[in-house]
Formats: structure tokens, sequence, C-alpha cells
């Protein structure tokens, strides 16, 4: 469980938000929503940021500060709405990155990382684009492929920044029923920035939002599908 | 299926490195033998093919970590203008006259200010092509400033000074050729260290912080380690041009990979082999006329950038 106590979200000593009372939880998906520029992002990226030594986050029972960066990677993903390209990186040795946190500077990959690997080509299914190049994929692809890397990372947190942005109805719902399933079977904690909020409010899902009053993050209260326009009206004021 | 196809290719250039290697030793030669006690062979052949193959190495090896490190196919010692901080060095020793050991760390101390610089300078431009045009000025504005140094230098270091800036490879002594086997030493086992981090990073910086990259950490080794690979090739050749930029762009093009172990161990094959062709060349040319290796490089080197630079631009 990461949890969060009065940790505030900032961006060059320039104060976003606080996050009061906030915990991803093994098996459960939180989903995020709020204007554009409110923080949202920098928030997922400063969980990961291992020379952010901003106090209130605890992973694990253990201080964020008291682990090393390798140990943070071993525990928490964060894939970005879109991977940078590399016109000579192939699906199988990006995944293999995945890998970094737990190798050591002059050891090849073992049985156990080649063994990930291939589990997880096995679980998103994708043998037949496995020598192919990141960029010959389409946006659908790639996304899949980056959540994949995560997975092979073995982590047990996953930070998705906007992972639907670039995608098409079809892939959208792919990746949100990829999300749900791997909380579901896999037992990992996910949070999500998105933007998808009409799909989200459908499905009921589980929301918090960044009050942009009172500057906090919360929960959406529920039952909300009765009333869409307040909730805009709320969430962007 | 691509890896056995890059296994090929390593072969194929080990077997080509050798035969140049052993061309280069010969001197086109046809009726040479190894077993014989000749004193050209030792005081002059060995070193000079041992030099070449310790040149094209550390080249190939310092360009393709600048080309990681600025995540740009067009950077190079040479291009960036390393080359001319440490020439700078050695203009600087060579006029004060120091012996061989002063120019080197005079070498190693403009080189790695120089890159220092460029990292510096990296804050300020984020765009490959700006980054290119500030080493261009960097090494202008230090020619300039050696030219200033020339003015006033005594007749016989100057024309020394003038010889070593067209680069040889033919001048280096065996106490030198220890320093050289040291220094490629020191750059192949670091480089090793850090490859597993310079694929990561290779994929991007953010994305390599993310993955448990000490980022800091490796910038430093990235500029140590090419600092003393230019300074150690700049004190004892001269600055030799378009192997440090031409040979990583081979290499990853051939490999089609960024896993560093493997682009590492073609830059370490191609590398040398491309620079014992160029002087294998002048060796067989040295009847007729005396050419300058840098020229040679240059024959080889400038296409293949301004093909990169269109291929990029596409």
């Amino acid at each position: 469980m990461i949890q969060f106590n009065h940790y505030k979200v900032s961006v060059d000593n320039h104060f976003l938000f606080e996050v009061e009372n906030f915990s991803i939880e093994k098996g459960n998906v939180y989903y995020l929503i709020g204007k554009n520029g409110v923080g949202k992002s920098t928030f997922l990226k400063s969980i990961i940021n291992f020379e952010d030594k901003t106090e209130g986050i605890i992973i694990d029972r253990i201080l964020k500060q008291k682990l090393k960066q390798k140990e943070l990677a071993q525990k928490i993903a964060y894939v970005p709405s879109k991977v940078t390209l590399n016109n000579f990186t192939s699906v199988e040795d990006f995944l293999l990155m995945g890998r970094y946190p737990y190798g050591s500077p002059f050891s090849g990959f073992n049985v156990e990382d080649k063994k990930r690997l291939e589990d997880v080509i096995q679980l998103l299914e994708i043998n037949d684009i496995r020598f192919k190049f990141m960029h010959q994929l389409s946006d659908g692809q790639q996304q899949l492929i980056s959540i994949g890397r995560a997975l092979v990372q073995e982590v047990d947190y996953l930070l998705l920044d906007e992972p639907t942005a670039f995608l098409d109805y079809y892939n959208k719902k792919r990746i949100f029923n990829l999300v749900e399933e791997l909380s579901r079977e896999k037992k990992m904690g996910i949070a999500i920035v998105s933007h998808d909020i009409d799909y989200l409010l459908k499905q009921s899902k589980c929301i918090f939002y960044v009050d942009s009053s009172t500057k906090k993050l919360l929960l959406l209260e529920q039952p909300f599908a009765t009333n869409f326009e307040n909730i805009i009206e709320k969430i962007y004021q | 299926m691509n890896n056995t196809k890059s296994k090929y290719w390593l072969v194929f250039g080990m077997g080509l490195l050798t035969f140049l290697f052993l061309l280069h030793l010969m001197a086109w030669e046809w009726n040479f033998s190894f077993f014989s006690d000749d004193v050209i062979l030792h005081s002059i052949r060995i070193p000079r093919s041992l030099a070449t193959l310790f040149c094209g190495l550390l080249l190939a090896v310092s360009g393709l970590l600048l080309q990681i490190l600025f995540s740009n196919p067009l950077a190079g010692p040479s291009i960036l203008g390393i080359s001319s901080g440490a020439s700078l060095g050695v203009a600087l020793a060579v006029i004060l006259g120091v012996g061989s050991l002063g120019t080197s760390v005079s070498a190693l101390i403009g080189a790695f200010i120089y890159t220092l610089l460029l990292i510096f300078s990296m804050r300020f431009v984020k765009s490959s092509i700006s980054l290119l045009l500030v080493g261009i000025m960097l090494s202008s504005f230090t020619v300039a400033f050696i030219d200033i140094l020339q003015v006033y230098a005594q007749e016989a270091r100057l024309k020394y000074f003038i010889l070593w800036g067209m680069g040889s490879l033919q001048q280096v002594n065996t106490s030198e050729l220890y320093w050289f086997a040291f220094a490629a030493v020191v750059v192949i086992l670091f480089s090793i260290y850090i490859s597993k981090d310079l694929t990561v990073y290779s994929q991007g910086e953010e994305f390599a912080t993310h993955l448990g990259v000490n980022i800091r950490r490796l910038r430093w080794f990235i500029i140590g380690i090419t600092a003393i690979a230019v300074a150690v090739t700049t004190a004892f050749c001269g600055p030799i041009s378009f192997i440090g930029i031409a040979v990583p762009n081979m290499v990853r093009i051939l490999l089609n990979t960024t896993n560093s172990m493997k682009l590492l161990v073609g830059c370490l094959i191609f590398g040398p082999a491309l620079l014992l062709l160029c002087d294998g060349l002048i060796l067989l040319l040295d009847n007729y006329f005396i050419l300058p290796i840098n020229s040679m490089t240059a024959l080889f080197g400038a296409p293949f950038i301004i093909w990169i630079i269109l291929k990029q631009l596409k």
C-alpha cells in the first residue's frame, strides 16, 4: 500500500495541491481527473521520482526517503502517455529494459528474466510483434508494450499517465479492461490519470479529482451518474 | 532472427579486423616474415599498427558514448569540439615545453573541461542541431586561440605542433604505447560497467530515471571515459576526425539494436578496422605521396555524415 499523509505536490517550489489522505492499495484501481495543468501528471511523477524528498509518502510501511533508487523501481512503475521512440529498439529489447532494476552492471539476462518476458508476451498476446521495432507499431500497440514493460518490471504498483490519450475507442477499452484485469488477477495497485470522464462515470469507477478551489485531492462522491453537468462544473469550474 | 544476423556481422568484423591488422603490419609487402628479427618491424611497424588499433577503438567508443549521452547521432569527439579542447591542452603543453606525460595530462584537462562546457550548454540548447553549432563555435574559438599561441612559439616547437596537428599514427613510441594500452583497458572496462545503464538511457532520460538509473553518476562516467579516450589519442596522434562519429552510426545500422553491449563490441571491432583501412591505404600510397591520416578519414567520414544528416531531415 502506498499511503499519502498531507503530501504536498509542487513543481519548482510552486505549490500545486495537497493529498491529505489517500492510499493506493493492491488490487484496486484509482482514477484521477482534473483540469489540465492542475498537477496530476506531476503528482504521479513525483511518486516515482527518487530525488523528490518531499515528506508524506509511505510505501509498504517504509518511508519513501529510505528506499534506494532501484528498490523504488522494483515496486512502482510509471507509464507515460507516449513512449519516446528510438529507431533501433525492438519490442523484446524494450520489454527487457524492465529488468534493469534487478540486474547488476556486469550480469546478462538470467533464466528468470527470460521467463518473465515470455509470461508477459503470453499474457498480452503479442508474440507476432515481438521482433518488430517500436516505431513500426501503432499507438495502441506501443501503449500495450509500454504497460508490458512495467509488467516485466514485476512491480506492485502501476502509475499510468493518460494511457489512452492517443488511442481510438477500441484500444481505449482494451487498455481499461487490461488494467482492471491486472488489478483483479495480479493484485496490482493502479493509479490512472485520465480525461475519459464520460466513460469512467458510465462504468462507475473509483474516481478522485483535484478540487481547484481548496487545492486538494478529493473522492468524487457517488452516485454521480445522475447529474453529469454538475460534476463537470464541480471539477472544471 | 535479428540476433544471429548481428552475430554474423561481429564474426565478419573480427575476421576483417585481423586481416586488416596483418595487412597493416606487413605494409603490403608480400615477402614478409613475422619471425624475422627485424628492426623496422619492431621499432616502426608494430608500434604503428598497435597505435592505429588503440586509436580506432578509443575514438569509436568515445563517439558511441557521446551519441548516447546527447541522444544525437551527429555527436562525436571532433564535431563537438572535445578534440579541440584536447588540442588546446597539447598546444599549451608543447609551447611551455613539458614532456610526454605532461602533454597527455594537459590534453586530458582540456578534453574534460570542454565536455563539461558542452553539458552545461545542454541546459540552454535543446535541439541537436544547436548543440552541434555550439560545438563548432567552440572549436573555431579554440583554433583561433591556438593560432595566437603559435605566433609566440619557438620555431622548433611550432614545427612539431604543426606536424602533430595534421594527425599521424607513426610517431608513437613504446612508452606511449603503454599509456595507450592502459587507457584502452580503462575505457573498455568502464564502458562495459555502464553498458546496461546506457541501453536504458538511450530510451530517454526520464525513462531511465524511472527504472532506477542514477543519471548524474552515469553522466560523470561518460564524461570521464570520453575525456580519457580523446585526450590520449589526441596527445599522441593528433586530432583524428570522423572515426568517432562515423563508426558508431555504422555499427548501429549494421547490428540494428540499442543494446549498448552489442554496440560497444561492434565499435571495438569496426573502429580499429576502419582506421587500419585508412592508414593501410596511406601505407600503400606511401611511395607516391604522403597523406596525413585526417585527409583519409575525412574522405570516408564526410560523405557518411552528410548521408546521416539527409536521412535525419527526411
